[in-house]
């Protein structure tokens, strides 16, 4: 690298020669506007504070085009209104945009945090419950042992029978899952609403508690110790490109070791880009109450 | 497989020159798969019965004969094969010159109610407008081509025309444009009779219009040419000056139409081409003259022309078929007799910040507007959507609303419409705070202060309620 001073003597004598065929004053032209290529290190520094480039993340996928001129602008923009999936993204030739490509590479990252973190535990700590955990160690056994997530370790067993009154109408856990953000994004905000409604039917909430490293079927774990009517469990969805926010509540009447898939039922894409998760709250508390009276889940209860 | 309910709706038209009834079946079903929140639709619309087209009874030049009506509504229904008692819902639309009669309003009112047990009286020509075009076929055509539409619904007495961007209504011109202003005795140019809007073409044009008193041909030409001028030129977006004089309400220049549809008796005129030309007098009215010279100066114009589904009965299906939506799927009905409510109009909270008090004042100060003392209905409050949709903010405006409540000192019913999905949650809290008001909380509807609704009774296990939402002036 040519430093800053060795290019300007370089310059400078060119200049000069041209100056001494009676063309140039090498003084007069360095420091003129016209031949201002060169910013000293401060003005470079003002000139990035005043371009702030924008954060991708920011752009709303659902209005976000780049067809440089749409036949149709105004139905283009209603066709983009009804997915945030990446339609009339366009391309460089045969390649993707860098915008759009660097948002790609920026919601996959977003992704793979939501799943590689642990649930902030001020969170856990303002809803005011305990943790219990699965037989997980670590993350990494998490990712690799999906077998283990849905087993609750002796030791959370023993907890969750010293602090939890069993055979409570509803049970409610709080459960990692695929996604530490979405559970951060929501549960203050499902959770009163849902707690009100359930109150409002004048069923009887046990104590609710955070499960670390948990999977869906821990419920099942759970049921049998506590043996509580129904079960709810909020999980973080695997994450996916349009959103890392995304949580689900599991329901399933009195879940036990003989409890199938079919018998849970779920509601799905609780975020702010979904379904609202305080509207949730109240929609998920009143499927709770029709298990409750139904004392039947899952495909027992949606056949009949 | 999630089951499919069946509804019955009807739909009557009362106009200016003709009455017509049809009845359609809606199949409501939850189209959302099992995972996701149920999103309960109007999945098909099938008209079973269309009756005749009768001429509208009058007892004289200023009263509905309303025996009359009641008669060939009772009479179409038996030929349906169906009861009043089977119909849930659908509307009734008193329109054109017929809507100006003295009795107009308390016939709608007896009408929806003997039609069925949630048939929603509407009136007034912008409203007619939008109807129509939704009947008609426009506003679905606009929606699949991304397209301005304009709807051009030519009746007896009025003109109603709506224009639809992508399916969505931006506008609607209305004027007392229309097929029968001026009535001959049969078989004859003798002046029978004449409304205003015949009238005032007639003076416009400087030309003689009495009654019992012959036209002559050359007239009769005159102002079928002038009608159909002033037509195009609203559709043209630079009404001229008979269109202005005969305007309803402000005449509106709306430019950058792309497609008219024709619809009402004169529209199905105006697409029957050589029929239309041949019978001019076939009707004993202006109505195939103007058709006629409609076609002319369509033709200059170069604007493209297409001939909707529907023409005659396109309001008639309008109100039968389309104007009942649903509610979004998560709503909160406390107390399920407390519907249907009909004709309950909407206050809008004005607040551009989260300022509780302010919130409840404005409340206080905007219901007590519309409310008398010896009654307890209130009207329905929306609930702007930058109040939030977080746990706190919706529990802090249901607050707001029930220290309002509290100051009213009402029972209600409390009908919340919220804008932003938060229908269910906001009505549980506001049921927590308010034992003994029954408490109709919904989302995911399109509707404005000033709008009316009407709220049915549950339908899909108390899943979503049917509304109508009635507009009546369009900003």
């Amino acid at each position: 690298m040519i430093s800053e001073q060795e290019l300007r003597k370089l310059v400078e004598n060119v200049i000069e020669e041209l100056g001494a065929q009676g063309k140039l004053d090498p003084e007069k032209v360095l420091n003129s506007s016209e031949l201002n290529c060169s910013l000293s290190s401060t003005e470079i520094e003002k000139e990035e504070e005043e371009a702030i480039l924008q954060d991708l993340c920011d752009k709303k996928l659902e209005e976000w085009a780049e067809i440089p001129e749409p036949f149709n602008p105004e139905g283009l923009k209603s066709i983009k209104k009804t997915t945030p999936a990446r339609l009339g993204i366009w391309r460089a030739g045969s390649r993707y945009k860098i915008e759009p490509w660097l948002r790609f590479r920026a919601d996959y990252a977003a992704a793979k945090d939501a799943v590689m973190k642990e649930v902030d535990p001020g969170i856990i700590e303002e809803l005011g419950y305990f943790t219990a955990q699965t037989v997980v160690k670590d993350k990494d056994e998490y990712i690799t042992r999906p077998d283990l997530g849905r087993k609750l370790s002796v030791e959370g067993k023993e907890k969750i029978l010293k602090e939890c009154t069993p055979g409570a109408d509803v049970q409610l856990v709080v459960v990692d899952g695929l996604s530490s953000t979405a559970i951060e994004a929501n549960v203050l905000d499902f959770i009163p609403a849902f707690v009100g409604a359930i109150k409002n039917y004048g069923l009887k909430m046990g104590t609710p508690f955070f499960v670390k490293y948990g999977r869906v079927a821990v419920m099942d774990d759970i049921g049998e110790v506590l043996k509580p009517e129904v079960v709810i469990e909020l999980v973080g969805e695997r994450p996916g490109l349009v959103t890392a926010r995304s949580m689900s509540a599991y329901m399933c009447y009195k879940p036990n070791k003989d409890t199938i898939e079919s018998d849970r039922m779920l509601v799905s894409n609780i975020h702010d880009g979904g379904l609202p998760p305080a509207e949730a709250g109240a929609h998920v508390a009143s499927i709770v109450k029709r298990i409750f009276d139904a004392k039947a889940s899952g495909v027992k209860l949606t056949n009949n | 497989m999630s089951k499919v309910e069946e509804i019955f709706s009807a739909g009557i038209d009362i106009g200016t020159s003709t009455t017509s009834i049809v009845i359609s079946k809606l199949k409501i079903k939850n189209i959302a798969s099992g995972f996701v929140v149920p999103m309960i639709e109007i999945v098909e619309k099938e008209i079973i019965y269309r009756s005749d087209v009768y001429f509208t009874p009058l007892l004289n030049e200023k009263t509905i004969d309303f025996p009359q009506i009641e008669e060939i509504i009772r009479q179409e229904y038996n030929l349906a094969g169906i009861d009043p008692t089977q119909i849930e819902t659908g509307a009734v639309i008193i329109t054109g010159d017929t809507a100006r009669k003295e009795n107009a309003e308390s016939v709608v009112q007896a009408v929806s109610r003997m039609a069925g047990s949630f048939v929603v009286a509407t009136a007034g020509p912008h409203l007619e407008a939008y109807i129509a075009g939704l009947g008609s076929g426009a506003a679905e055509f606009s929606a699949n081509k991304h397209a301005t539409v304009a709807n051009v619904d030519v009746g007896g007495g009025t003109t109603n025309i709506a224009i639809f961007r992508d399916g969505k209504l931006v506008n609607t011109i209305c004027a007392d444009i229309g097929g029968r202003l001026i009535r001959f005795k049969p078989d004859s140019l003798t002046v029978e009779s004449f409304i205003s809007g015949g009238k005032i073409t007639a003076q416009h044009l400087a030309l003689p219009l009495e009654e019992n008193k012959a036209m002559l041909q050359e007239n009769l030409y005159r102002i079928g040419d002038a009608l159909a001028q002033a037509l195009v030129s609203m559709v043209q977006g630079n009404p001229n000056k008979l269109a202005v004089e005969l305007a309803i309400g402000e005449m509106k220049e709306q430019k950058g139409i792309e497609y008219v549809t024709f619809s009402g008796g004169v529209g199905r005129l105006f697409y029957d081409k050589e029929n239309t030309a041949a019978h001019l007098m076939e009707y004993g009215d202006l109505g195939p003259t103007v058709a006629m010279f409609l076609q002319k100066y369509l033709k200059e114009t170069g604007v493209k022309v297409i001939e909707p589904g529907e023409t005659m009965y396109a309001t008639v299906i309008g109100a039968g078929v389309h104007t009942t939506e649903l509610s979004g799927s998560t709503i909160y009905i406390s107390d399920a007799q407390a519907l249907p409510l009909r004709d309950v109009p909407g206050i809008r909270l004005d607040v551009e910040d989260q300022d509780y008090a302010k919130i409840t004042q404005n409340m206080v100060a905007k219901v007590d507007t519309f409310i008398t003392p010896e009654s307890d209905t209130l009207p329905a409050i929306l609930v702007p959507e930058v109040l939030g949709e977080s746990f706190r903010e919706i529990k802090n405006t249901a607050d707001a609303l029930t220290a309002g409540i509290k100051e009213l000192n009402r029972r209600g019913p409390l009908v919340v419409i919220c804008e932003a999905d938060i229908g269910k949650v906001m009505g549980n809290l506001l049921k927590n705070n308010l034992d003994d008001t029954p408490v109709i909380s919904i989302d995911q509807i399109n509707m404005k202060e000033g709008d009316y609704i009407d709220i049915g009774k549950p339908l899909y296990d108390g899943g979503v309620v049917p509304v109508v939402i009635k507009t009546l002036v369009w900003g």
